[in-house]
């Protein structure tokens, strides 16, 4: 067991951003951070990197206290920062100077990462025979997707053994999105304990085993996705028919979650009514192009789970509004 | 004070001075301000010197005395020394002076002038000295001409009653008048009215004031402007992981002060230069004037402990400002706002300056009791401004410095205690500009957070 969060909780004023949240990172690998904006990720991430107090819980590196200052940790903030009006080498090796990293071995970092994020012309200036060198560049001359390749690297300079990144894909072109998820996982590889905060799905199938999904600082689902998915069976259905076929939908009394060119999407009890459904289509010759029996995407997991929880709060909050409501009558 | 709070202050100190050095706006300041300094003493030297060579020698060639009074006084020693080798004084009976006048316009020699003595029904001698209207004679000349035969005059008018040298420059000592008081001890002590200043005092103490609103002003705004930097580009999200808030702003606040070191360095430095290049192209002409407004005389009034003091005090000052300005800094969110969030610190400084100027001027006036200018060399938002120049020409003594230093000393520790309740809370705020009053909130919150941890670790231990 290496990383482990237990009741993490954090208040602003009488407001709990964050609740009780618990989870542990037991092997190397990426933990999933989930949910909406607000639910807490990004809170829960300063907690667990001792930027801010937490007001009850704690987080535990190797079983001791964690102190992100006294341990090798690199951290990919979801708000991007660079000074804008210093030179990037100037920064990276300030950052790898408080992350003690030695300046050779610095500078030794960031020629590699340089070469391997394509950001070597703003760190290196080319020298022209005959003409004044090019100034060194500032970050506020360059792209937003360069200035987040730059922080990764300031992340990445000191070789953390925890690398935690806050939406690390957002922002990002499909090409350097490419490049990231290679980073990741080279790092994932390396046996390196990850914690990702993303709200693309797809990323967090891709890489993550684990998850927690948070709603409004609480922790609405947490652990193995494929366990999580199993949990919920094969109920996904998609058909798509070159012949209509909603009289054989209404049949069999399925709901339809979604309707595209590309076919339906319907909800089955289980895979012996999709079977069923699926055996009526053949009979009556539909001429079935697609048929695709799967558990619920993480997409449509978040959605239901985040969905449901504020719903409830919602619920929760009008049967409270109603109390009050009866509490004035009652006063009158 | 945890020592981890503090752990990074160094590699903070190092980044922000480097940067801060390298930023063009300082370069361009310091550079424009030395090469100001490198241009305006020598030119002043040379104007200096051309005023003293053309006091060499005068270009009146003959100066008429008529004299009224009926003292007796012989004039023709009046004007002696290299300045007046080729002058030639005549003196001429009384009744011709009016003849001569009307002459003055019509003669031919130009570099003629004449010098009137009477004696006024309203108690005073007069002397009037005449030169033509197209007389070819700059008015310095003529001025320190007049000044000259004037001093001549006033020793020869008591020489005329049997005075020798020794008795003259005895009568001649300067006249000093206090009006003191008895004690209960039946003492004779000095009344608590202060007297008025001199001119050049007054100059030293305003000059003083104004270099220590620049410093602090300086380095207030330095750090203010880094905080602001880092939260507004989100910066402070990396740094935070890797230093504690106190560590930021102590690195920070070293280097506002480390870079004030170097500007006002390399000013001192380019004044010496500008003095040095002046001594050898113009002679002793700085120093001249700076003998002539007594600037010497009153630094000599400097010694090693109160020099300590005051350094001690600009020191904790600037300190003082600095976290007040981090304070202001880390309010603000966002860089458009940053005028709005450095109001409150802006009005320190304009507050504890002012009372320093209005002080100076009550000074120089001479109706301030030693009590106010004591009370404010001790205020705390004052002392930092006034205490330092006042206590180095000795207008406080060295017991108000040390009590005026200590009550800066003690309201910055205890700004300090503050700012590390609130900095953290402070620096991952984001929205509009905290006020006083939402400070003072997070302040109270914070200490109530660490009463119930507290309580909880009591409860656990138990």
């Amino acid at each position: 067991m290496s990383l482990e969060v237990k009741n993490l909780t954090k208040k602003y004023g009488e407001k709990t951003v964050v609740d009780n949240l618990s989870f542990t990172l037991e092997k190397p690998g990426v933990y999933a951070l989930l949910g909406t904006n607000g639910a807490g990720k990004t809170t829960s991430i300063r907690m667990i990197l001792g930027m801010l107090a937490c007001d009850g819980g704690q987080v535990l590196w190797q079983g001791k206290p964690m102190d992100a200052m006294h341990m090798n940790v690199g951290y990919l903030a979801e708000e991007r920062g660079l000074y804008p009006k210093y030179e990037l080498m100037d920064q990276l090796l300030y950052f790898a100077k408080l992350k003690g990293v030695a300046r050779e071995t610095a500078k030794e970092r960031i020629a590699y990462w340089a070469g391997r994020l394509e950001v070597e012309e703003y760190l290196y200036p080319a020298k022209t025979k005959g003409k004044k060198a090019e100034k060194p560049k500032m970050a506020d001359q360059l792209s937003k997707g360069n200035q987040q390749k730059i922080q990764l690297m300031a992340a990445l300079l000191s070789e953390p053994e925890l690398l935690i990144l806050d939406e690390p894909l957002s922002g990002l072109d499909p090409v350097n999105t490419d490049l990231f998820k290679g980073i990741i996982r080279e790092e994932m590889d390396k046996g390196k304990y990850l914690i990702m905060s993303s709200h693309q799905m797809a990323t967090i199938e891709e890489f993550c085993e684990d998850i927690t999904i948070l709603n409004r600082g609480k922790a609405v689902l947490q652990g193995n996705l494929n366990q999580i998915k199993r949990g919920y069976g094969r109920v996904n259905m998609f058909v798509k028919c070159d012949r209509p076929f909603e009289d054989i939908i209404r049949k069999h009394g399925l709901p339809i979650l979604n309707d595209t060119p590309d076919g339906k999407q319907l909800k089955v009890a289980g895979e012996a009514q999709a079977l069923d459904f699926l055996q009526d289509l053949l009979k009556e010759q539909r001429q079935v192009v697609k048929f695709e029996l799967r558990e619920p995407s993480l997409h449509e997991i978040f959605i239901e789970k985040a969905g449901a929880a504020q719903e409830e709060e919602e619920s929760a909050a009008a049967d409270r509004q109603q109390a009050g409501n009866g509490g004035s009558h009652e006063e009158k | 004070m945890k020592r981890n709070e503090y752990a990074g202050w160094k590699e903070v100190f190092s980044f922000s001075f480097r940067q801060g050095i390298k930023q063009k706006s300082f370069k361009f300041s310091v550079a424009l301000m030395c090469i100001l300094i490198l241009v305006i003493v020598p030119v002043s030297a040379w104007l200096k010197q051309g005023d003293r060579d053309q006091m060499k020698a005068t270009e009146v060639s003959s100066l008429t005395v008529y004299d009224e009074t009926g003292l007796g006084i012989d004039y023709s020693h009046a004007l002696e020394g290299e300045r007046y080798e080729s002058l030639q004084v005549i003196q001429a009976a009384a009744e011709g002076f009016e003849a001569h006048v009307e002459a003055l316009e019509a003669n031919q020699d130009n570099h003629e002038m004449v010098v009137h003595i009477t004696y006024e029904e309203a108690g005073y001698f007069n002397l009037t000295f005449v030169k033509a209207a197209a007389a070819d004679l700059k008015d310095k000349d003529c001025d320190q001409l007049s000044q000259d035969f004037e001093s001549f005059f006033q020793d020869a008018r008591i020489r005329v009653v049997d005075v020798d040298q020794e008795q003259l420059d005895f009568i001649n000592q300067p006249v000093e008048t206090r009006v003191e008081h008895t004690t209960q001890e039946g003492e004779i002590a000095p009344r608590e009215e202060g007297e008025g200043i001199s001119m050049t005092e007054y100059y030293v103490l305003l000059g003083g004031i104004v270099v220590v609103v620049m410093i602090i002003n300086l380095s207030g705004g330095q750090i203010a402007l880094s905080i602001v930097t880092e939260k507004s580009t989100k910066v402070v999200e990396y740094l935070m992981i890797n230093v504690r808030p106190m560590a930021l702003i102590v690195g920070k606040i070293l280097a506002a002060l480390a870079m004030v070191v170097v500007q006002f360095a390399a000013y001192g430095i380019s004044y010496l230069l500008a003095v040095g290049i002046s001594g050898r192209l113009f002679g002793n002409a700085v120093e001249d004037q700076e003998q002539a407004m007594g600037v010497w005389e009153l630094l000599s009034r400097f010694n090693g402990g109160t020099l300590l003091i005051a350094v001690a005090m600009i020191l904790v000052g600037v300190l003082f400002f600095s976290i007040v300005a981090g304070l202001a800094g880390a309010s603000v969110s966002k860089m458009d706002e940053m005028a709005e969030g450095l109001k409150t610190y802006q009005m320190l400084v304009v507050a504890g300056s002012y009372v320093g100027i209005i002080l100076c001027i009550v000074q120089m006036m001479g109706n301030v009791s030693d009590v106010v200018i004591n009370i404010c060399c001790i205020f705390p938002l004052s002392a930092p401004f006034v205490m330092p120049v006042n206590l180095l020409m000795g207008k406080v003594g060295v017991v108000t410095g040390l009590i005026g230093l200590a009550a800066v000393a003690v309201c910055t520790a205890a700004l300090f205690s503050f700012t590390a309740r609130v900095y953290e809370s402070m620096i991952f705020y984001n929205g509009k500009v905290l006020k006083l009053k939402d400070i003072l909130q997070i302040a109270k919150n914070r200490r109530e957070t660490a009463l119930k941890n507290t309580k909880k670790e009591d409860a656990v231990h138990e």
